[in-house]
């Protein structure tokens, strides 16, 4: 037998299970049998002999074999752990007894298997999303060995990039990583393969890349660090596994083919193992080129001696530790590397904006958390913390309705517990059963819960991640081991939760009251309802919370969607070219633009058309330094502005509004430089002045830019932003390779995609349009997280609203039940139905009282630290405080209600002689 | 029931399983034999539940042998067939036999 058979074992579950089931003293023989024929199947093949063992625990008929081995006297063979075997037997006989109770009992069953489904389902589903987004591995071999390693620029924080002499300092330097790769932040690439040009990700890479990160190439061979001496030298690829299969279909013969990136011929070497996405878990490349290919593959970054300026860092770095190494050794070694590089190096090396007299710090980051992308991993967790917040209160209120569900029951039940009582199972035993059979339907519920999961997954499949931040993949989105653990363990947690009072309070039953039946007198209300009361109590406190939450999110969302922009969103086609990728030179690059103008401008039912380097709203943006005329700063001031380059019809384009002077006009391409400025620009510099013909000073200009118009404010960066100065500088003085083409059509606008895409081609064939979509998709986007935040708060605020209403109902309705007498005699001495029903109602609303006060105290305490995520609305809103307190009173006050009705049908003598 | 209990098909098909296997009888050569000679395939379980039955009748023995390594560490059990166990085979043998006497099926018979 081979060393890879002996290590073969069988499903672990699988074995535990069978291990479960087969008594101690046939045990060993029998788990062995079977894995022994397990590991001579799994050595032709695993899956097979995986679902073969599974179908052998279901047929080793475990109970038949239970009960027949275990009468057995069996000379000569040890007897079976006593001990053990009694564990089993009373673990086996409550599992059945708790299975057989639900079946007893189907309507409860269905209830509370159902009520738990949603919880552990919202639950597990949330769970399966962060187990794919923050929990899952860093993808490399050993990802604790590995670093991310930060030098810092002068205004960024610590965790800054390193310039190309920087890093390979550190690498020569360190003794303590083993190696460190670096590689550039991606880069959009124009690749060409057969007739097709796509624009992708790329991403520049230091020769040891694949090597440093611990790759295995799924096809080919990757290129190593001897591809990174000599500038142009080494025209090779790696392309990601997912790209080859979507623009390749998996074809091997890609690999020693040439394929075009940015018009330059590269072989494809390799193909990087599925699921390699780089180092950055959002915007994964399709390609890596060594970084000796910077200049011919990204012609908009060359030129800027990015290889020889120490000063120019724009490369990031991931370093693998060698063996013994620890974390803070490694950060001590870097450290004290970052002295040497600001002594040697002064004038670039030394002080940064935080300590201007300290060397520039090298700082290193355990790799996993430092590359889902800072910003990405702040919004995830910030998500990923609302969602389990959210689904974590839906599942305290499943616990305390499947409580109270159990309490009802048990009152049904008191008989029969106090029978076992009498006949001797102790009080311990009685807990002991009572929590298995709350196990039996916690897990029961975990079951469906899963399965709900996994259908939830699929919903959550057809939503656009992407749009809000989280780059989750469906490979990643998966139910694996861990989610199953999770619920699992929340299955089990939710069993004992819900399980362990009702089990004390039924098993405290008074012995010989119970018996007599007599248990449901007068006066017996009260002191019995408490803990049932205080559940209602807890879940309606539970469900204001997640009202308050959806209410204030959907106010606020309302708010973001009634904002005016500053400009018409309807009917406006987006697309973008990069002329870089193509190697434009300025001229040409401005005859381009304008034929492409003109060319549209024609189309039959274009209204008008402009370019502009930055579309609003639009989170990302440039900012350049001005010195206003007239203007004196204070001292620390913000001078740093928005500046948008624009083509002439822009303003008319987006139908922003003009205030003042004129807006771009065609000749404004050549002669004097000139700005149009937005009114916060002119309230904050110029405030009562007329702003007409003053000027703004940029940097690397000899005279300032007069300004010829002012237009009105609008949103640029997002939605919820506070007015800001704004500047429009003309295309053509200037020169902005990369530019949107802005298109205002009389109907709908993605009409003119084929249209406008023939124009672009009539002028440069070999030049893509990216990124087509229209305004009114563009808004719609920014505000995806408000939209899906208020949907999901609604949804899952409606469910806890239902829940806690059915809770209501069930403890007025059984109350009731209880009172028949007592109501009997108080309707026999006179009173009235509307006595009967205020008083029933009362005591409903008063627990329901009682839970909107406590919620609200609870969601002011919440909904505080939520505040940042709203838009104007406070938190302590007081209109949606009113609004959900007086929904949740009125679905009380209705759940009461059916209960207090039947109590006032109760016929006086039917109930005196009620027992 | 008499002390002269008759074999049942199973036990008889184990009880010459194991004598066929000799000094190899334990429940997973057991279990292939029988799938390999009459193509059947009886579960573990059902295996080890005769088995049990076998030796409670005094007819089968059965001793726990070393652990191997292809066994994940677990221990084997063999089985031998007992002089008793000799005997209610040959009695069914026999008791078979004499009411085959005669008996013929056909080719053509029904089946």
């Amino acid at each position: 037998m081979t060393p890879q058979g002996i290590r073969t074992q069988p499903p672990a579950a699988a074995r535990a299970l069978l291990w479960l089931l087969v008594p101690a003293l046939y045990r060993d023989q029998f788990l062995g049998d079977l894995q022994e024929e397990y590991a001579e199947r799994a050595m032709a093949r695993r899956l097979p002999a995986t679902l073969w063992y599974w179908r052998e625990v279901l047929r080793s008929r475990p109970l038949a074999l239970r009960r027949q081995l275990a009468t057995a006297p069996s000379p000569g063979s040890p007897k079976p752990n006593g001990r053990k075997a009694t564990f089993m037997d009373t673990l086996l006989s409550d599992l059945k007894q708790g299975v057989r109770t639900l079946f007893k009992n189907p309507g409860f069953a269905a209830v509370a298997v159902l009520t738990l489904a949603i919880g552990i389902g919202a639950n597990t589903a949330t769970f399966s999303l962060i187990n794919g987004v923050l929990l899952r591995d860093f993808p490399a071999a050993d990802p604790h060995e590995l670093l991310a390693v930060f030098m810092s620029d002068s205004s960024s924080g610590p965790y800054g990039g390193a310039s190309w002499l920087d890093y390979t300092a550190i690498r020569d330097r360190s003794s303590t990583l083993e190696d460190v790769a670096a590689f550039s932040d991606f880069a959009p690439v124009m690749l060409n393969a057969g007739d097709e040009t796509q624009r992708v990700n790329g991403a520049l890479v230091s020769g040891n890349y694949f090597s440093v990160l611990g790759q295995e190439p799924h096809v080919g061979t990757f290129f190593d660090s001897r591809d990174d001496e000599v500038s142009g030298a080494d025209p090779v690829t790696v392309l990601s596994y997912e790209f080859w299969q979507s623009a390749f279909g998996g074809d091997t013969d890609v690999v020693g083919s040439e394929v075009l990136v940015n018009g330059h011929r590269l072989t494809v070497v390799a193909i990087a193992p599925a699921g390699f996405r780089g180092t950055h878990l959002q915007n994964s490349p399709a390609l890596w080129v060594p970084m000796s290919m910077l200049e011919q593959t990204m012609p908009f970054r060359a030129g800027r001696d990015l290889l020889t300026r120490r000063g120019s860092r724009w490369l990031r770095m991931v370093g693998r530790m060698g063996d013994d190494v620890t974390f803070e050794q490694a950060q001590a070694e870097l450290s004290a590397i970052a002295t040497q590089l600001g002594e040697e190096f002064p004038e670039v090396n030394m002080g940064t904006l935080q300590a201007p007299d300290q060397a520039r710090p090298i700082t290193a980051m355990r790799a996993r958390h430092a590359f889902v992308g800072a910003r990405g991993r702040q919004d995830a967790e910030m998500v990923a913390r609302l969602l389990f917040g959210v689904v974590g209160f839906v599942l305290l209120i499943v616990c305390a309705n499947v409580a109270n569900l159990l309490l009802s029951r048990a009152s049904d039940r008191s008989q029969e517990i106090a029978m076992r009582r009498a006949m001797g199972a102790s009080r311990a035993r009685l807990v002991r059963q009572l929590l298995t059979e709350s196990l039996v339907i916690a897990f029961a519920g975990g079951i469906a819960g899963f399965l709900l999961a996994a259908w939830l997954r699929n919903a959550m499949l057809a939503f656009d991640f992407a749009a809000v931040g989280i780059d989750v993949t469906r490979n990643e989105l998966v139910l694996d081991r861990n989610v199953l653990a999770f619920s699992v363990a929340v299955s089990l947690a939710t069993g004992i939760l819900f399980g362990i009072a009702p089990a004390f309070r039924a098993s405290r039953h008074d012995l010989v009251a119970s018996l007599k039946g007599s248990e449901s007198g007068i006066g017996a209300s009260l002191p019995r309802f408490g803990l049932r009361s205080f559940l209602v109590v807890a879940q309606v406190a539970l469900s204001l919370i997640l009202l308050v939450g959806a209410g204030l999110s959907i106010r606020s969302l309302q708010h973001a969607l009634d904002v005016d922009p500053g400009f018409d969103t309807q009917n406006v086609l987006l697309t973008n070219v990069d002329l870089s990728l193509q190697r434009y030179e300025p001229p040409r690059g401005q005859v381009f633009y304008r034929e492409l103008l003109g060319g549209v401008r024609g189309l039959p039912g274009v209204v008008s058309a402009s370019l502009a380097s930055v579309v609003p709203v639009n989170p990302s943006g440039s900012r350049t330094t001005v010195s206003v005329e007239g203007y004196q700063p204070r001292e620390g001031e913000d001078m740093e502005l928005n500046v948008n380059w624009v083509a002439d019809g822009f303003f008319e384009t987006m139908r922003i509004g003009i205030v003042r002077g004129r807006t771009f006009e065609p000749r404004d391409a050549s002669g004097e430089l000139i700005v149009i400025v937005n009114e916060t620009f002119v309230e904050r510099f110029w405030p009562d002045q007329d702003p007409i013909g003053r000027g703004v000073q940029f940097p690397g200009r000899e005279t300032p830019a007069r300004v010829v118009g002012v237009v009105r404010d609008g949103k640029y960066r997002s939605i919820r932003e506070a007015p800001m100065p704004y500047m429009y500088l003309p295309l053509g003085p200037t020169y902005e390779p990369r530019m949107t083409l802005l298109v205002r059509t009389d109907g709908d606008p993605l009409a003119q995609v084929p249209a406008v895409r023939s124009q672009i081609g009539r002028l440069d064939p070999d030049l893509a349009m990216f990124g087509t979509h229209t305004l009114e998709q563009r808004i719609g986007e920014v505000l995806l997280g408000e939209r899906t935040a208020a949907i999901m708060l609604a949804a899952l605020g409606a469910v806890a609203m239902l829940l806690a209403s059915v809770g209501i109902y069930g403890v007025v309705s059984q109350s009731v039940q209880g009172r028949t007498r007592e109501i009997g005699i108080r309707m026999a001495i006179g009173a009235d139905h509307g006595k009967v029903l205020g008083m029933v109602v009362r005591q409903g609303l008063g627990m329901t009282a009682v839970g909107i006060a406590l919620g609200a105290a609870g969601a002011i305490a919440l909904t505080r630290a939520a505040e940042s995520l709203l838009f104007s609305v406070s938190a302590t809103d007081p209109m949606t405080f009113g609004v959900v307190a007086v929904l949740l009173g009125g679905v009380a006050m209705l759940a009461c209600f059916i209960p207090a009705r039947r109590a006032t049908k109760v016929d006086p003598v039917v109930a005196l002689r009620y027992e | 029931m008499t002390k002269r209990a008759t074999l049942g098909e199973l036990e008889q098909l184990l009880l010459l399983s194991i004598l066929h296997l000799d000094d190899d009888a334990y429940a997973k050569r057991i279990r292939e034999h029988l799938r390999e000679s009459v193509g059947r395939d009886v579960s573990l379980g059902t295996i080890y539940v005769c088995l049990t039955r076998l030796e409670k009748k005094g007819w089968a023995s059965s001793w726990l042998a070393d652990p191997t390594p292809v066994r994940g560490g677990r221990a084997k059990r063999f089985y031998a067939v007992e002089a008793a166990g000799r005997e209610a085979l040959q009695r069914s043998k026999d008791a078979l036999s004499s009411l085959w006497q005669g008996v013929e099926i056909g080719a053509g018979g029904k089946s």
